[in-house]
């Protein structure tokens, strides 16, 4: 475990925000916080102590719609002077609005300002300490149980499925199974074909080196489904492309054949982490929450070692 | 997968009696390019017994409307419930597929 003190700075032009994250971090003893109340004042603290090497940065979260420099105008900036600093963005708004943007810029993490402090820690943990993005406790609860299954065929997976949604059907509501199969049949047949090169709409059993598991559990508020392909054939660059098409389609888009997976379970989901190792392992993680809805807005949470 | 053809001169209705899945989507597709190639002009695909929509089935959706526009025909779905209609609706092609 990493115990280093975080030293993260959280630029948020509202008042009330920048109290909700004092008050967050201070009951923090791995977390030291400092504030701006606009991209420029940000520039300046991060120039005066990371770039002069007097108190070095871990993250920046910067909340998107600022007067003046706006979130992305800040990454920009801020990036600019230190290209290697681990960013992310915050919004209350609706995430999809930023897509197009986000893909332009580069962007592939946006928070939900309306998720629970304890979720926008552990999102900003995992975003600061990297490898730990992977594995099924980067989002369950500690020490909670969990089930594994490993799929080697077409109808494993369709068993695979039935199993998630039997063991999920007494803690979601319709809507939210519905949403949650969805998300497994896309997420799912997405791994076992695409990730090793397979065709759908046939039965195929995958070789001895094409992995696919799937890890579930359920905590105290939500349910975690983490599927593991090992070829690591994604790129997070793809992902944030499929999921613009999906928010922002083209009229060539809307013709296409396929390439709506990513998008569709998103959008049914209440939210979906990819997390990418290169030619190692693709994971994507589907949260369902008991009590939660995401209805407007979602999380962008696409990460690349 | 057993598939219900119904023929009323050029519109053939297409009714899957099961779901439409990741492994048989493509017999459903092939049931209906062999409508398309013996003159069909308008295909009907009812969904009464067909809950969720993919991805999958999306595309298929718009690769059969692609090929019977091309011959001058037409492509419509029906008996899709409220959940199908949502992804139609997100994913916009309630504007490219028409519904009766």
């Amino acid at each position: 475990m990493n115990l280093k003190v975080k030293h993260i700075l959280v630029v948020d032009d509202s008042r009330s925000v920048r109290v909700f994250f004092s008050d967050i971090f201070s009951k923090r003893s791995d977390y030291r916080a400092e504030f701006a109340s606009s991209g420029e004042e940000a520039v300046e603290i991060f120039k005066n102590n990371h770039i002069s090497g007097k108190d070095r940065f871990d993250f920046v979260l910067t909340d998107i719609n600022m007067p003046g420099l706006d979130g992305f105008a800040t990454v920009e900036a801020i990036k600019k002077l230190d290209p290697n600093v681990k960013t992310g963005m915050i919004t209350g708004f609706n995430i999809d609005d930023y897509i197009k943007m986000a893909l332009e810029k580069g962007i592939f993490n946006i928070i939900c300002k309306m998720d629970s402090p304890d979720e926008i820690i552990k999102t900003i943990d995992n975003l600061i300490t990297g490898e730990n993005i992977f594995g099924i406790y980067s989002y369950l609860d500690p020490e909670t149980p969990y089930k594994t299954i490993k799929v080697t065929r077409t109808d494993m997976l369709k068993a695979a499925i039935t199993e998630i949604l039997e063991y999920s059907k007494d803690y979601l509501d319709e809507e939210k199974i519905y949403g949650l199969k969805t998300g497994l049949v896309e997420m799912g047949t997405n791994a076992i074909y695409h990730a090793y090169g397979y065709e759908k709409g046939s039965n195929v059993a995958l070789k001895e080196n094409e992995d696919v598991d799937i890890f579930y559990g359920i905590d105290k508020t939500k349910l975690v489904v983490l599927i593991l392909d090992r070829s690591g054939s994604l790129s997070k660059e793809k992902v944030l492309g499929q999921l613009n098409k999906g928010v922002n389609p083209s009229p060539e888009d809307l013709l296409a054949s396929g390439g709506r997976g990513i998008y569709l379970t998103r959008y049914l989901c209440d939210k979906v982490v990819v997390n990418i190792e290169k030619e190692k392992r693709t994971e994507v993680v589907l949260i369902m929450y008991f009590n939660k809805e995401y209805i407007e807005s979602k999380p962008l949470l696409i990460n690349q070692l | 997968m057993e598939i219900i053809i119904t023929r009323e001169g050029n519109t053939v209705t297409v009714k899957p009696e099961e779901e439409i899945h990741f492994d048989n989507y493509k017999e459903v597709e092939a049931k209906i390019a062999e409508q398309i190639n013996t003159g069909a002009t308008e295909i009907v695909l009812d969904l009464e017994n067909v809950t969720t929509l993919y991805s999958m089935t999306l595309g298929m959706f718009n690769k059969i409307a692609a090929s019977i526009s091309e011959k001058g025909g037409k492509f419509a779905l029906m008996n899709i419930n409220s959940d199908i209609r949502k992804v139609l609706k997100a994913t916009r092609l309630d504007k490219i597929i028409a519904v009766r």
